[in-house]
């Protein structure tokens, strides 16, 4: 072989080699940045603000409310106001809508709650599934925009930007803009965060139970999906 | 030869000729493989209907792209089918096109249409907790997809529709099978290529992306449709066409320039070859539209045949003591008795083609027998021309040959002939005792590459989910009659409803979509859901009156299958409609109850179960013991013909050569492990043809023999060798033909060269004219 096809040979492989390595360094400081961003621990609660809105609607839907996460359970989504009702995802296929009176309603189909499954990661910090599925860069004003990347993301979502606010609790507030296919806008403001440290999953039922204990079954719900599938 | 016959002759000879010159477009071939499937359609609705389904299944193929890494599998597959799309005439689909079309369809009848649970909300819930219940949804966190605008559609009801569709209908589109990410699409034509040649070109372009493809991003990919089933039956039919008719063609060349060391007597022979092929095939795309393949490969060895006139007729000069007596009434009697009776016997045995009710034999049949008029007429007219000047033949050289065979096999043609009979009852005791194999079915027909069907099981494994060959048929006056009857056959017990797919899935009856409709007048009337639901979120009356409006204008619409087809053209050909009559297949899943589908079908009088490769196999088996039959009447007509010919009935007796060599034929093929089918029995009638073309020009020619047998023997060799190598075809259909006839035509001919051989006192002295 000639110098000159040596010396090519090595450059393409020197070219692999960086682009791989800097690949790698791509998704490493993704992960970094989203770190950064989700709420850190596995259990936690807080409040959170809701602002749709709808093209065709001329006021924006506001709501309020609390959740509890717990990496072992799931997650609790209260809505108080306009009305008081929650959502209880549990997992990606066994979700929930539960009433103040006590009635379950399964949400069946994936497609449907495909934004809640993103929303559920968020939580999560899966930070894994977002470098995978989502092309992440920083704006200036220091929020991290997420476009997806696969075609059957994309059908159902634009976009989703994650900023950071300092507040006086030790955990900042969140605020999540999620811009879906049809150009609606939904921005979720977390904040009151409380982290809690503990293991296992009794102790996230216990958690969950304080929090909701005026509320029939919710946290069973999250603790054994499988007796309420039925509902 | 009359003035009239002779210039029909030329009329037709230039009139062909301009029409290849001037059209030559329109000389197209054709590849389409169900031409081998039985026609036993008789209702002209339901054959529309097949065909549209046959049509469409055959227009359509589908492509994998497979890979280890799930990001390579989806991104080589979006870049294959923006490749396809570049593609002249090709269309790849995707979920996201297909669902694009139903929702532009779908959407304007909106009104009609409810889910189960939708509709037991409106029978149970009160307007305000139908409004609360949609309020709710616009809160909810991750209510974020919406199928149609909110001004369409306030209170997202026809959006859940959708949804709840959408989560019915399996995505096949990307899945994970055996540690491998397998992304799915289907590939349609818009304008199918025509032609061999155009198809050719189509394959390569696609073989060529898919291997850019996989060179790329590292991917697999396999593709599965009768598209490519087709090309590669026509590649295989191309090089059996090139073996066939280069073979045949450099035999005749070599036998006539070695025998008579002259182009003229060559000229007549391939100018009767050229006016027959070429008259076979304007008359195939005069009949037909156009020529198929395999019409091609088997008229091939037309050639030999062909070339037998042009032999007879100079061989017949040769046979007269002088040149002068060439012209005279009763040699050119001889001539002509023996020629117009010769090409009888061939044209019944090429006409007894028609008889089978399958197209590629119909094809065959009326190729064959217009190529073998015209060539005859062309020899006939031309051929005194040619014998102007003097044939000279190598004579001394066939008289070796045909000696050295008569000494190994007609010195004794008593024994010889004795034999023949004795290993002809033995073949007929062999098939009777249990021999006889048979197998019709068609898949056996077909010469597959081994590689196109490993990909199509591959293919078949990962993606389809019905049946392949089974569906059911609903007939009905009403489009609503079709519903009814799938809603009894659902109804049915041991029926398991997601064991089948129909119009069902993709519409609601039109009862029903009235009744839907109907029921909506809760949501969208005065003071209904709509308005409950705007005052709660505070929006103006009027905010919400296009929607209302919309409604009350969608009164009396039903949306048919017809009309949602054709705004979304990648939806399955599953209904059809001629004279008044409505047809509607529906596919059956995989692994699902045959038996108890089938039982359900048998008790509704609109339903019927089709098994079409049982029903092929079935049609096939007919044609093949009608065509025995036939045969047998075929050889009791032949004997009369013979009988009344010659007014003799022992000349009947010379139908045993062509039965003898028909039943050693048989016995023979299936010793050789082939199974008899339909190809088998249409080859034993050119047994019958040709077999006696060669006894009565012997015995036409009696009292020339040397000649005569000089005759046969040329015209056996050529005949030998266009269907000994049709033996040789790599199509099992060409080959269960070739085959049967390249063994029974041999024995013919040893028969009519052993046992015609003259008396002594009549041998012939002198070698030319």
């Amino acid at each position: 072989m000639s110098r000159f096809s040596l010396a090519r040979l090595g450059l393409a492989l020197f070219s692999v080699v960086s682009i791989s390595a800097l690949a790698e360094q791509s998704t490493a400081n993704e992960e970094t940045l989203l770190s950064s961003m989700f709420p850190s621990g596995c259990h936690f609660s807080g409040h959170f603000s809701q602002q749709k809105a709808m093209e065709g609607l001329p006021v924006p839907l506001k709501s309020t409310g609390d959740f509890y996460y717990s990496c072992d359970l799931g997650l609790v989504w209260h809505t108080i106001e306009p009305f008081s009702e929650a959502i209880l995802y549990v997992n990606g296929t066994n979700n929930f809508r539960a009433e103040d009176d006590g009635t379950l309603t399964p949400l069946s189909g994936v497609a449907r709650y495909i934004m809640s499954n993103i929303f559920i990661r968020l939580l999560k910090g899966d930070t894994g599934y977002f470098t995978d599925e989502f092309a992440i860069t920083q704006e200036d004003s220091g929020a991290l925009l997420l476009l997806p990347e696969s075609d059957m993301m994309r059908k159902g979502l634009d976009a989703i930007r994650i900023s950071q606010e300092n507040t006086d609790n030790a955990q900042p507030a969140v605020t999540i803009k999620v811009t879906d296919a049809t150009g609606q806008n939904t921005q979720v403001l977390i904040d009151q965060i409380q982290a809690y440290e503990f293991d296992g999953k009794r102790k996230a039922y216990e958690q969950c139970e304080a929090l909701y204990a005026d509320k029939t079954d919710w946290c069973r719900v999250l603790r054994s999906p499988g007796r309420f599938e039925t509902y | 030869m009359s003035l009239f016959i002779r210039l029909c002759f030329v009329f037709t000879l230039v009139a062909g000729i301009v029409f290849a010159c001037v059209n030559p477009q329109s000389i197209q071939i054709d590849t389409n493989l169900n031409d081998l499937n039985p026609e036993k359609v008789s209702d002209p609705g339901l054959q529309y209907a097949l065909d549209s389904l046959t049509n469409d299944i055959s227009q359509r193929f589908i492509v994998v792209v497979k890979s280890d890494n799930k990001k390579h599998a989806a991104d080589g597959a979006k870049a294959l089918q923006s490749a396809i799309n570049t593609l002249p005439g090709l269309q790849a689909l995707t979920n996201e096109n297909q669902q694009g079309g139903y929702l532009s369809a779908i959407t304007p009848y909106r009104f009609n249409f409810l889910s189960d649970a939708q509709r037991d909300a409106l029978e149970s819930d009160t307007p305000q907790q139908m409004a609360r219940a949609a309020q709710r949804k616009l809160y909810q966190l991750g209510e974020g997809i919406r199928m149609v605008p909110f001004e369409k559609d306030p209170l997202g009801w026809f959006s859940d529709y959708l949804l709840g569709l959408t989560e019915q209908i399996e995505s096949t589109e990307s899945i994970e099978a055996e540690g491998e990410y397998v992304n799915t699409f289907t590939v349609i034509f818009n304008d199918f290529p025509g032609g061999m040649a155009e198809q050719n070109q189509v394959y390569q372009q696609i073989t060529e992306a898919e291997q850019s493809v996989r060179d790329e991003f590292n991917v697999s990919v396999l593709h599965s449709g009768m598209f490519f089933f087709a090309v590669d039956s026509a590649q295989s039919a191309k090089a059996d066409i090139q073996l066939i008719a280069v073979g045949s063609i450099a035999g005749v060349l070599v036998l006539m320039l070695l025998v008579f060391r002259s182009l003229l007597p060559l000229t007549l022979a391939l100018s009767s070859i050229a006016a027959g092929v070429g008259f076979g095939i304007l008359a195939s795309v005069w009949v037909f539209g156009s020529v198929h393949v395999l019409t091609i490969v088997f008229g091939a060895s037309l050639i030999g045949i062909v070339v037998d006139y042009s032999l007879h007729y100079f061989y017949h000069f040769l046979s007269s003591p002088s040149q002068a007596n060439v012209q005279t009434s009763r040699h050119h009697g001889v001539l002509y008795r023996a020629m117009v009776l010769s090409v009888i016997t061939s044209l019944v045995g090429y006409g007894a083609l028609s008889i089978a009710d399958l197209t590629i034999l119909k094809k065959i049949a009326l190729f064959s027998c217009a190529g073998l008029g015209m060539a005859w007429l062309c020899v006939m007219l031309l051929g005194p021309w040619v014998v102007r000047r003097p044939i000279e033949a190598r004579q001394a050289m066939l008289k070796v040959v045909i000696a050295s065979l008569q000494r190994v096999i007609a010195r004794r043609p008593k024994a010889l002939a004795a034999t023949g009979l004795l290993l002809a009852a033995g073949s007929l005791l062999y098939v009777l005792s249990g021999g006889l194999q048979v197998n019709d079915d068609p898949r056996r027909f077909f010469h597959v590459s081994p590689t196109l069907l490993q990909q199509e099981q591959a293919v078949s494994s990962l993606t389809q989910v019905y049946e392949p060959g089974r569906y059911l048929l609903v007939r009905g006056q009403e489009p609503q009659d079709i519903f009814n009857a799938l809603e009894d056959f659902s109804a049915f017990p041991g029926v398991n409803k997601a064991a089948v797919s129909g119009i069902g899935d993709w519409l609601p009856s039109p009862e029903r979509q009235r009744d839907d409709y109907a029921s909506q007048a809760k949501l969208y009337g005065q003071g209904g859901v709509l308005d409950v639901f705007a005052a709660a979120l505070g929006l103006p009356a009027e905010s919400v009156s296009p929607v209302k409006a919309e409604y009350t204008n969608a009164a009396g619409k039903v949306l048919d299958f017809t009309e949602l087809s054709r705004a979304n053209a990648t939806l399955p050909p599953l209904w059809s409609e001629k004279n008044g009559q409505i047809y509607s297949f529906v596919l059956i899943r995989k692994n699902s109850d045959l038996t108890a589908l089938k039982a359900a079908a048998d008790s509704i009088p609109a339903i019927e179960y089709v098994n079409t490769l049982g029903n092929a196999s079935k049609a096939l088996k007919s044609q093949r013991e009608t065509g025995a039959m036939l045969l047998v009447i075929a050889y009791v007509l032949v004997a009369l013909l013979l009988a009344l010919w010659y007014r003799s009935v022992s000349v009947i007796q010379l139908l045993l050569i062509p039965a003898s060599a028909s039943l050693i034929a048989v016995a023979a093929v299936l010793l050789a492990g082939q199974a008899l089918n339909v190809f088998h029995i249409m080859a034993l009638f050119l047994v019958l043809g040709l077999g006696m073309d060669y006894i009565i020009f012997a015995r036409e020619m009696a009292d020339k023999p040397d000649t005569t047998q000089q005759a046969i023997l040329l015209s056996a060799i050529t005949s030998l060798l266009s269907f000994g190598l049709l033996a040789f075809s790599a199509m099992p259909v060409v080959q269960a033909f070739g085959s049967i006839i390249l063994i029974g035509n041999t024995i013919n001919f040893i028969a009519a060269i052993s046992l015609f051989n003259g008396k002594p006192e009549n041998k012939e002295k002198g070698s030319h004219v």
